[in-house]
């Protein structure tokens, strides 16, 4: 035939493709031939109508048809899955336990991950809001980091960049220090508080219970409240128009009430206070719009579509019309955006709710997931088709009755969906029992609600269906490949292609069981060494007390000797900061005017008393102990051996201060002590950093005030002693609350992160292990059900049971072998970039992979004992009765 | 046995005469022809669906042409059953008429 072949509209013809997919190979060429016919005799667009039509009449009915009997089918699945994961109790078990606990893992990390991600993005303007940080250069050509900056930097940004919308400035407790608030009776000690002005409120969102966010903060004296903190000074009384006493400022008027910023907030205040209070201080406004200020916190509210970039290079130009010379060389501001401060702020020195959250925990706490819901995946995989031998014969029959080989597939995907289905619910129990445990170890409120949040929902269905579908696709492929002419005849199936696969997902299993478990004795390792590891002083059984008042501070010696005045107490010293304490220890320039006078590097400061070195039991390597009576020793110092070395100064020498590390009183004047002895070196900051160098002065001196009690107790009755500690406390300084911390505590407060990390650790690997166990499990049942009729011709020519257990277990022994090497080195590699993190870290030691290679063995053979000893136990009776 | 409808009877009787040509088309075609109407392809296809399912069709598939999409033809035969329900009607046909063919002529 020569006419030319017209094709119908393409969708039309491929919707009827589909509508007639059960027989439509004639009825759709009918259509497509009867289509051509009009083509021929009329125009293409009547035959392209006519066509469309023909496909239009027939959807209706095809699409019922095709709904019920996928409803049909549907349920057929679902009444053979119910099935037979009744008859088969134990497989069930097995796989729906290790299911859900994997997915119960699972749907706890996603919480978790969730509000990680989720942090400051509330406010209706998140996207728009940056803050002011500034980076500060040190004499020894360091740099420190501060989230605080020039007070009038953002105003003036505001009034000359278009890109700026907004801007408001903050004081917080780093500025002002801890005060004293009273209602009544009811009186505490606050440092989550921000004095700052009414823009706060336009540029941030929070949730009103009472008040007018625009005027809440226009005047002096006026205070908005947390939820939180207007129950704890009021209780059930409203607080509005209420009177709350400052230390500092007086009286404020209690004029609006918020919710508590969320616990994915950045923010930790619980009142925010006018910052007029300070704008009726000649002294203060003068500070507040000087170029040499500093402390104030600063945060912007761009303009839409403002670019970062142009609004960072307005700020440059800003600074250098406004700063002289040194100010602009040593202090750079620069930008952050809000949702960068969660992750992207452990940098930062000097910040009081600086978070130390990182990106790579989120990534790491998500693979982790993710490994455990792999490993329970491939659980399922190896264990379906563990069970195939027994559903080829169901497979077989299906078969020759007529089913085609989607609807096997379709039946099995249905069994795994129902599975997991039913892990999930179990799952979600799981999940529910064990949120607050989770909770303590990450140190977050997380709740869980279904049906609060719809992307729960939404994604736990997505998850079921992930699951479902990922587990259950290839035994399914697999079994709906069977021929029913060969399983129907009883001959095994040889399926060698299947089984190197399945020992790859055992392989995949392991590997990543094997890489966990290196992964938490490796922090696991580095935790002990943080905890072993010799501070240079000992931190146990110490108490440090805050000192709050002038009273107390003045009368320190008689205070130190009713301390001292109690059995339990060993020793008690003062000093201006405390070694391993959260807070930041005093930095202050120093060089050798003898040896040196051109080096200056950079040194913690503390002042402490003769007492300090014998509570803390540091050790003097050279020259004399401060005195506290002799008078010239105000002008002495101790330093530690990096000092020593670093400036090379022995006892005797003097070292220089300048005047900018001095006090504000002594700015104008250079501190030229002498070093009077040598200690030795001393942690007292966190292991993450290098020791530093060190400079200890007399008690009343230069730089610092003394600030701190510490002392030792022998630690025998713990509450006597407190109970003797707080009633001099009470004594010495009535009108604060008296506080305390155990300084050990406060040390381990700087690994929290990393014993976190290390809990988690911990629970997976456990969990991995274990779900990846049964797997093997499933899949040795497997390997000897294969090997039934091998085993009993070998024990008929005489094999012994201990030959065949050895022959079984050899298998596993290669698969877990090859997992180990090939876990080791990515765990190698990233666990020691992780250790990098420390100053001070343990080796990775090859013990730790030993260790571990043992561990995977001995877990290994138990599991498939149970298999292999009943395999080899057999009568072969049994087993070769039908040859 | 039910009596064939007439829509059944016409197809049964083209697929008949059409003998080796006999598919959808073709039947529409010729019946058309016949009766002076178009008749559409979806009332061809309902009586052959039927008369399949009551055996009085069989078919079996054959060649394929470019203007068909490359797909097969069902070119349908009749069954013994399907002969004799074709005797049937007509022979019920005949009787109905009987004596009236003349003075329908006539009138």
């Amino acid at each position: 035939m020569t006419q030319s072949v017209n094709t119908p509209p393409r969708f039309a013809s491929k919707l009827l493709s589909w509508l007639l997919k059960d027989d439509w190979e004639t009825p759709a060429g009918d259509f497509e031939e009867f289509y051509n016919q009009i083509v021929e005799s009329e125009e293409g667009k009547i035959a392209d109508r006519w066509y469309r039509r023909q496909v239009f009449l027939l959807l209706p009915e095809r699409l019922f048809e095709k709904l019920l009997w996928s409803m049909i089918m549907f349920f057929s699945h679902l009444k053979v899955a119910i099935r037979t994961l009744r008859r088969h109790k134990w497989y069930a078990a097995i796989n729906i336990g290790g299911l859900s606990v994997g997915l119960a893992a699972c749907i706890l990390i996603v919480l978790f991950v969730q509000d990680e991600l989720s942090f400051d993005r509330f406010h209706t303007d998140s996207d728009r809001i940056v803050r002011i940080l500034e980076a500060r250069s040190t004499p020894d050509g360091g740099e420190q980091h501060f989230a605080y900056s020039f007070a009038p930097l953002g105003a003036v940004m505001k009034d000359e960049l278009p890109g700026v919308e907004e801007s408001v400035v903050g004081l917080t407790r780093w500025s002002i220090g801890r005060q004293t608030v009273q209602y009544e009776d009811n009186r505490f000690y606050e440092s989550e508080y921000l004095y700052t002005d009414g823009a706060f409120f336009d540029i941030f969102d929070f949730d009103w219970l009472a008040g007018n966010p625009a005027e809440a903060l226009n005047g002096p004296l006026r205070a908005v409240l947390t939820v939180t903190a207007a129950q704890k000074y009021f209780g059930e009384l409203d607080p509005i128009g209420k009177s709350l006493n400052i230390e500092r400022d007086g009286d404020f008027t209690v004029v609006g009430l918020i919710q508590d910023p969320p616990t994915n907030s950045h923010f930790d205040f619980s009142m925010i206070l006018s910052l007029d209070t300070y704008r009726t201080n000649e002294r203060l406004v003068a500070r507040m719009t000087s170029w040499d200020s500093f402390g104030f916190l600063t945060y912007l509210r761009l303009a839409k579509n403002a670019d970062l970039e142009a609004v960072s290079s307005g700020m440059r130009s800003i600074l250098e019309r406004n700063l002289n010379e040194d100010i602009l060389r040593s202090r750079t501001p620069y930008l952050q955006r809000l949702a960068d401060i969660h992750f992207e702020s452990s940098h930062i020195d000097f910040d009081e709710n600086r978070s130390q959250a990182q990106a790579a925990t989120v990534y790491m706490f998500s693979a982790i997931a993710l490994f455990i819901l792999l490993i329970a995946s491939i659980n399922y995989t190896n264990m379906a088709t563990a069970r195939s031998l027994q559903r080829a014969k169901e497979v077989g029959l299906r078969k020759t009755v007529g089913a085609q080989r989607g609807q096997l597939v379709r039946q099995f995907l249905a069994e795994s969906i129902v599975t997991t289905f039913s892990a999930l619910i179990f799952a979600l129990l799981l999940a529910r029992m064990a949120l607050p445990f989770f909770n303590q170890v990450v140190g977050k409120q997380l709740t869980f609600s279904l049906f609060a949040n719809p992307w729960i929902s939404v994604s736990l269905i997505g998850l079921l269906f992930l699951v479902g579908i990922l587990s259950g696709s290839y035994p399914a492929l697999l079994l709906s490949r069977f021929q029913p002419a060969i399983v129907l005849k009883g001959k095994t199936i040889q399926t060698s292609g299947a089984n190197r696969l399945r020992q790859g997902l055992v392989v995949a299993q392991f590997t990543l069981s094997i890489g966990l478990i290196i992964a938490s004795l490796v922090v696991a390792d580095q935790l002990d060494y943080v905890q072993d590891k010799k501070l240079g002083f000992n931190e146990d059984q110490l108490v440090v007390v805050d000192i709050n008042d002038g009273n107390a501070r003045s009368n320190f010696v008689s205070m130190k000797n009713d301390l001292a005045r109690h059995s339990s107490v060993q020793a008690v010293s003062v000093s201006s900061n405390v070694p391993g304490d959260w807070k930041n220890i005093t930095q202050i320039d120093i060089a050798s005017p003898d040896h040196h006078p051109d080096q200056v590097i950079t040194s913690h400061f503390l002042g402490i008393d003769a007492d300090f070195l014998t509570t803390f039991e540091i050790l003097l390597l050279d020259g004399r102990n401060i005195s506290d009576t002799s008078l010239t020793d105000s002008l002495a110092v101790l330093v530690n051996e990096t000092v020593a070395s670093r400036l090379e100064i022995e006892v005797g020498d003097r070292i220089r201060i300048p005047g900018p590390s001095l006090a504000r009183r002594y700015r104008d004047q250079v501190f030229e002590p002498m070093v009077v002895g040598i200690v030795e070196d001393f942690h007292f900051k966190s292991l993450h950093e290098d020791l530093g160098p060190m400079v200890m002065g007399y008690h009343s001196n230069p730089v610092d005030l003394i600030d701190y009690f510490t002392i030792r107790l022998d630690g025998q009755n713990i509450e006597t002693s407190l109970e003797h500690l707080t009633s001099v406390g009470q004594k010495y300084d009535p009108r604060h609350p008296f506080e305390y911390n155990f300084l050990d505590e406060r040390i381990a407060d700087f690994y929290r992160a990393e014993t976190q990390l290390g809990h988690v650790f911990n629970l997976a690997t456990i969990l991995a292990v274990l779900i990846a166990c049964l797997g093997l499990f499933g899949l040795t049942a497997f390997m000897t059900s294969q090997r039934t009729k091998e085993i009993g011709v070998r024990k008929v020519l005489g094999a012994s049971v201990h030959s065949i257990i050895i022959l079984l277990s050899k298998d596993i022994l290669l698969l877990i072998i090859i997992s180990f090497a090939l876990a080791v080195p990515p765990s190698y590699l990233l666990m020691s970039k992780w250790l990098d993190g420390f100053a001070y870290r343990t080796p990775l030691d090859i013990g730790i992979f030993l260790i571990t290679l043992g561990l995977a063995v001995l877990v290994g053979l138990v599991t498939v004992s149970y298999q292999t000893l009943r395999a080899a136990t057999a009568d072969p009776v049994d087993s070769l009765r039908y040859e | 046995m039910k009596l064939l409808t007439r829509s059944e009877e016409f197809v049964l009787l083209a697929v008949w005469r059409l003998q080796q040509d006999a598919y959808t088309l073709n039947i529409r075609e010729r019946i058309s022809e016949i009766t002076s109407v178009e008749w559409s392809l979806g009332s061809i296809f309902t009586p052959l669906e039927r008369l399949t399912r009551r055996r009085l069709l069989t078919s079996i598939l054959s060649g394929s042409t470019p203007e068909r999409g490359g797909r097969k033809k069902r070119i349908y035969s009749l069954t013994p059953d399907g002969k004799k329900a074709l005797i049937r009607i007509h022979r019920v046909e005949k009787a109905m008429w009987s004596g009236l063919t003349e003075i329908l002529i006539r009138s």
